[in-house]
């Protein structure tokens, strides 16, 4: 990979361009030096052609070659050119060892690109939520959570850590269906049902949509319009209605939302963590329990509002558990993947391209090879610190790539991105008497072993021999296979799937 | 853009499905001319190699710039074009003379001007150093073969008709295209403009001979004013020389 020579300004511009409405256009800019780029340049010319024509959806583009002196002033030349859609890219990154044209990388940017809603590419964004521009993808579980929410199914969306919940949660919140209101909460600093409650106040209270679902004389203060130490005083009223009973303020605050006449789509995300701390911080045995009840008894009387429940760990799992009766029947369940393959590959070519890096396919197979599953929030760690580094140097080889992978993204640099392991481990540590110590050698074994080699039951004897309760195996196992993303096998053989978090392990494993 | 009856003619009878109508003719003709557009965009990237050291050394004056607007000739243009070289070839058969005619089978690799571009300097003599620095340039000598080398400034010979230094290059080796360089001053650049608009357009959107459509001595109205204006360059020339020569005592 290397990086873009911003300094070439001549070059060959591939342009499509609607028929029916020429502003509506998108355009590949590939710098040109000489005669030396003439034959690439017309093996992608080709390419392109061909892919055009072939795609039924790309009928309504002129597809046009133009020669283009200064790209810096491509508007004064071609006005109609939608600069916003107009993207840099490298002969290089078109043209593999044998000469061919890469048909999928082709398809990745005239794919991105022809859809009109996307002006530019998706953002870096590595450790914090997606929304705008850094959101990527995720159109299937976009349309199958509001088809459920349409038909009137509340919504269980479950998946291991670091797969995107969040960010998906907030970008269904963001752009909702027309005739939705949406509100997202993240409950996961919940310790009582008195803070859900209060957190769902306050986040109603952003929001002048919101105001019918809000308590009447709380709406009329417009807390929406209010400063925000304003608001926290407004806060801290509702908090002090809410202790004098939560099952009658929460009861007062749904059948208010009931009587509005707007669609509601409630959000609550991270709600098994929430269920887990009130569990953990709750004097009262049955709070959840109680309030699990209650909740259940809301969403079936809900007639105007959807309800999306998020967890990382199975909600079904923690309650099962803890013996509770979670009466969670209503929710359909909604897994949210990994990014396959394709769209792992889309989403890094992007990438690089927005941070001015010409990438080629074989170095994005060669980062998919070395960490493995695609976790969008290690893929854009890697990515970030591949293109970091390949501005600093201007060009890596795919030895450098590997260098990095293992010296940088495993190395101490790259120790902040898991930190979490650690936490986890605490948490089983609380969970359990030599929870930590035993998950601990559970994991570092599975790190060093293939699928054929272990199975749950030779974990379990693991578990025990370094004294963790077997009894708790089952309960930390379920929440191991998603903390560290293992999976078993119809044989019960089990694997640690991510090659990132397993090669992490062989580097740190404690012995 | 109006086209003229017998365009639309051609693209109805000449045309096969479905690009025989107005909408769609465009389509025929662009997937065409994509490596005349990308013979295009590397020729400019390597004669800007020999420019941009030119621009630095004339630093503190205009001296020229590359026009890559109109790099393609337009579908209507080369169907124009296509029926004129018809109406030739009648002509000349007649007089018993042989003269091969363009049509859809050879247009691509024959006709000489469907790929160009533009230079444009400030003065005359910016004109001819820039010529000859292309006529020099390796790459394009190891690429191309000079073709044709027409001086339509003092050789003029047009009628009517901007005056400029035309390159015709055609590629060595196959497909063998043609590709155009335009060299030109400012003054003959803006004359050309003009004559695009009252006199080109008209001429091709109209089915009425010449005469008809352009009367003579509107022809040698703007005959005369790209007369005037090489006379107000061939000036500047002069009076650049003068300062010079004032300036370096």
């Amino acid at each position: 990979m290397k990086r873009f020579d911003d300094q070439v300004g001549t070059g060959h511009l591939l342009a499509f361009i609607s028929r029916e409405d020429p502003k509506d256009n998108f355009s590949f800019f590939f710098p040109i030096t000489g005669f030396n780029d003439l034959d690439r340049l017309y093996r992608v010319i080709e390419g392109f052609q061909s892919y055009h024509e072939n795609i039924g959806s790309l009928g309504r583009y002129q597809f046009q070659g133009l020669a283009v002196n200064d790209i810096g002033r491509v508007i004064d030349v071609l006005p109609e050119i939608d600069e916003k859609r107009l993207c840099r890219l490298d002969l290089s990154q078109f043209i593999d060892e044998r000469g061919n044209f890469v048909s999928e990388i082709g398809e990745i940017v005239v794919g991105w690109f022809s859809r009109s809603e996307n002006l530019g590419l998706p953002a870096m964004r590595t450790g914090s939520i997606a929304t705008g521009q850094s959101f990527f993808d995720r159109d299937t579980e976009r349309e199958l959570i509001w088809k459920n929410v349409t038909a009137g199914k509340n919504i269980l969306l479950q998946s291991p850590r670091r797969y995107g919940k969040t960010s998906l949660l907030k970008n269904i919140q963001q752009t909702p269906l027309a005739g939705w209101m949406s509100c997202y909460v993240d409950v996961q600093d919940s310790k009582s049902v008195s803070d859900f409650l209060e957190m769902l106040v306050g986040e109603l209270m952003m929001s002048e949509d919101c105001a019918s679902c809000m308590p009447a004389g709380l709406a009329k203060k417009e807390p929406w319009k209010a400063k925000t130490y304003e608001r926290s005083e407004l806060k801290r009223k509702e908090r002090q209605l809410i202790k004098k009973g939560w099952r009658e303020y929460g009861s007062n605050l749904f059948t208010g939302m009931f009587q509005s006449k707007k669609k509601l789509l409630l959000i609550f995300d991270e709600f098994s963590y929430m269920l887990e701390e009130i569990l953990g911080s709750s004097a009262d045995d049955h709070e959840v329990d109680e309030f699990m009840a209650w909740f259940a008894d809301i969403r079936s009387n809900a007639k105007n509002i959807c309800f999306i429940l998020s967890g990382s760990e199975h909600l079904e799992t923690f309650l099962r558990r803890h013996s509770i009766d979670g009466k969670i029947d209503d929710l359909t369940p909604v897994p949210l993947v990994l990014f396959d393959d394709k769209t792992a590959l889309s989403l890094m070519f992007l990438l690089f391209i927005r941070e001015g890096i010409a990438v080629e396919k074989k170095e994005l197979d060669d980062v998919l090879r070395l960490i493995g599953e695609p976790i969008p929030y290690f893929l854009q760690v890697f990515v970030d610190l591949l293109a970091s580094e390949c501005r600093r140097r201007e060009e890596l080889t795919i030895q450098d790539i590997e260098n990095l992978y293992y010296a940088q993204l495993l190395g101490a640099d790259g120790k902040r991105h898991f930190e979490s392991i650690e936490q986890q481990l605490d948490r089983y540590g609380h969970y359990t008497n030599k929870g930590k110590e035993a998950a601990t050698r559970v994991l570092s074994s599975l790190s060093w072993t293939t699928r054929e080699e272990v199975s749950k039951e030779d974990l379990k004897n693991l578990w025990s021999a370094h004294g963790g309760n077997p009894s708790a195996f089952d309960d930390i196992f379920d929440l191991m296979k998603d903390d560290f993303y293992i999976n078993v096998d119809s044989q019960d053989r089990v694997a640690m799937n991510s090659k990132l978090i397993r090669d992490w392990w062989v580097k740190y494993a404690k012995e | 853009m109006d086209l003229s009856p017998e365009i639309v003619q051609f693209i109805k009878e000449e045309l096969g499905c479905p690009y025989n109508t107005l909408g769609t003719y465009e389509r025929y003709f662009i997937p065409k001319l994509q490596f005349h557009s990308a013979l295009c965009t590397a020729t400019i990237a390597a004669v800007n190699k020999i420019l941009n050291p030119l621009i630095k050394r004339h630093s503190d004056r205009f001296f020229c710039r590359i026009d890559a607007t109109h790099t393609i000739k337009s579908s209507a243009s080369i169907i124009d074009k296509i029926i004129r070289s018809r109406l030739e070839a009648e002509k000349k058969k007649q007089k018993g003379e042989s003269y091969q005619a363009w049509g859809l089978d050879n247009f691509v690799q024959e006709m000489a001007d469907l790929a160009r571009f533009r230079i444009v300097c400030n003065f005359l003599t910016d004109v001819y150093e820039v010529a000859e620095c292309i006529r020099r340039i390796e790459t394009i000598i190891k690429f191309f073969e000079e073709f044709d080398f027409k001086d339509g400034i003092r050789q003029h010979r047009r009628i009517s008709g901007e005056r400029s230094v035309k390159i015709i290059l055609r590629q060595r080796n196959p497909p063998r295209l043609f590709l155009e360089i335009q060299i030109m001053t400012q003054l003959q650049e803006a004359w050309d403009k003009k004559d695009h608009y009252l006199v080109y357009e008209k001429r091709r959107s109209s089915s009425k001979s010449d005469e008809d459509n352009f009367p003579n001595y509107l022809d040698a109205k703007m005959s005369a004013m790209a007369d005037l204006l090489y006379i107000a360059d061939d000036y500047f020339d002069q009076l650049r020389e003068e300062t010079e020569e004032v300036h370096d005592k």
